[in-house]
């Protein structure tokens, strides 16, 4: 279930056109549960933010505006909101 | 040509149907997949008006706007909330400030182009200026279109005798599937623009493609022998051992390194993108005249980039059209 969700987030990071995970070499680690990433360090722009925030709320009904998306703290930290939604 | 249906009443009906900004943002991307110029004016105008004016009239200030925008940012992130109307007005107002913004940018009056037809995951776009046509064939990634919307990108090609075919297909799952009814896989998308092309007797075939449109738009300009390809942060890794499985080659630099001379290649990407960078050299090895346009301070979207910094027409002239202007734009290469 965990490993389904972050290959989801993997997903939806690629398809709003952000690989930082990729560049950092950690998405391999991330996808495995054994690295973590500041959603604020993924280098989002506006439109990649917001692309992001209405995936979450569709799919998981967790709603965020696009400037807040940093609030979310890391990764893991979204994956834990995730799995209590 | 088919009157249009995205019209200032289609946006009324969609603002009502949202209850979050959200939803409301996400209508406002599916209608910027589809809008030419001059409809996206057209809405513009109407919410400008139109949705200025509620606030103003129930004298709802900035600064309350403000208020409650700082106060529902501080509320626990969780289910999603109705935003106030008023709120989901002010964000159509600046929604509607952009897209008229953006569309000033190019420095002309609205593109005279029509949506001539929509098939599936096939839209063409017609020009009224007459003259001897170009098509220009875009492989849509799965990062809003051309990596702006589609009407400010109809803006900078519009104004030339040109249809603008656009392809899109699902995210993530790329063009090796086909486009949704047209075609079944990527050969088969190739045979249907081919028929395309020999009914539409055009002077000029053009291929655009950006991100996971990128590496397609080359293949198929490689495979149709058109006059220019052109793409833009492509991904080379996307369905790459796929698509070179279906056109019968060991690899899609096999099939790249077949492009016709008469082709002009160019490829553009942002350099703070690592992963752009890596996939244009790879690219590239197989392409030596390819033209590499690097963009400076520019990530993934480098277009959009280009747009702001007024020197996209540039790049559209000499990448697309032919035009033989000195290159705009400087930064070091991969």
């Amino acid at each position: 279930m965990a490993s389904a969700t972050r290959a989801e987030i993997v997903d939806l990071l690629h398809a709003c056109g952000v690989f930082t995970l990729q560049e950092h070499g950690i998405e391999e680690a991330f996808l495995a549960g054994e690295a973590d990433f500041p959603i604020g360090e993924l280098r989002m722009d506006s439109l990649s933010a917001m692309e992001f925030c209405i995936a979450l709320e569709n799919t998981w009904g967790l709603s965020i505006a696009p400037v807040d998306v940093g609030r979310l703290g890391t990764l893991d930290g979204l994956l834990a909101r995730l799995a209590g939604s | 040509m088919t009157a249009s249906y995205l019209t200032p009443r289609l946006y009324d009906r969609l603002f009502d149907r949202c209850v979050t900004e959200n939803q409301l943002a996400q209508a406002q991307i599916a209608l910027e997949n589809r809008l030419t110029p001059a409809e996206a004016y057209a809405i513009a105008d109407h919410i400008e008006s139109a949705y200025a004016e509620g606030p103003v009239r129930r004298r709802i200030t900035w600064l309350r706007i403000e208020r409650d925008r700082r106060r529902r940012a501080k509320e626990p992130i969780g289910a999603p909330r109705a935003a106030p109307r008023y709120l989901r007005a002010v964000q159509a107002v600046q929604w509607a400030q952009g897209a008229r913004h953006q569309l000033d940018l190019s420095g002309r009056p609205a593109a005279p182009i029509d949506r001539l037809w929509l098939r599936g995951g096939a839209t063409m776009y017609r020009s009224r200026v007459p003259g001897p046509r170009t098509l220009l064939v875009g492989f849509a990634g799965n990062l809003r279109g051309f990596m702006m919307p589609t009407q400010v990108f109809l803006q900078f090609v519009g104004e030339r005798p040109v249809d603008v075919l656009k392809l899109e297909v699902p995210r993530g799952i790329g063009y090796i599937r086909g486009v949704a009814p047209i075609s079944h896989d990527f050969p088969s998308t190739l045979d249907w623009l081919q028929s395309v092309i020999d009914d539409g007797g055009y002077d000029r075939v053009v291929t655009v493609g950006t991100s996971g449109g990128g590496l397609p738009a080359l293949l198929a300009g490689s495979r149709l022998g058109v006059d220019a390809a052109f793409a833009a942060g492509p991904a080379a890794q996307m369905n790459a051992v796929e698509m070179a499985s279906q056109l019968g080659a060991a690899t899609v630099l096999d099939v790249l390194a077949a492009t016709p001379e008469r082709t002009a290649v160019t490829i553009a990407y942002g350099v703070l993108s690592l992963r752009d960078t890596e996939s244009v050299e790879y690219l590239a090895s197989a392409l030596p005249t390819a033209r590499i346009v690097p963009v400076a301070d520019a990530d993934h979207a480098c277009l959009f980039d280009l747009v702001q910094r007024r020197a996209f027409a540039p790049l559209v002239a000499t990448a697309l059209f032919g035009a033989g202007t000195p290159d705009p734009l400087a930064a070091p290469g991969p």
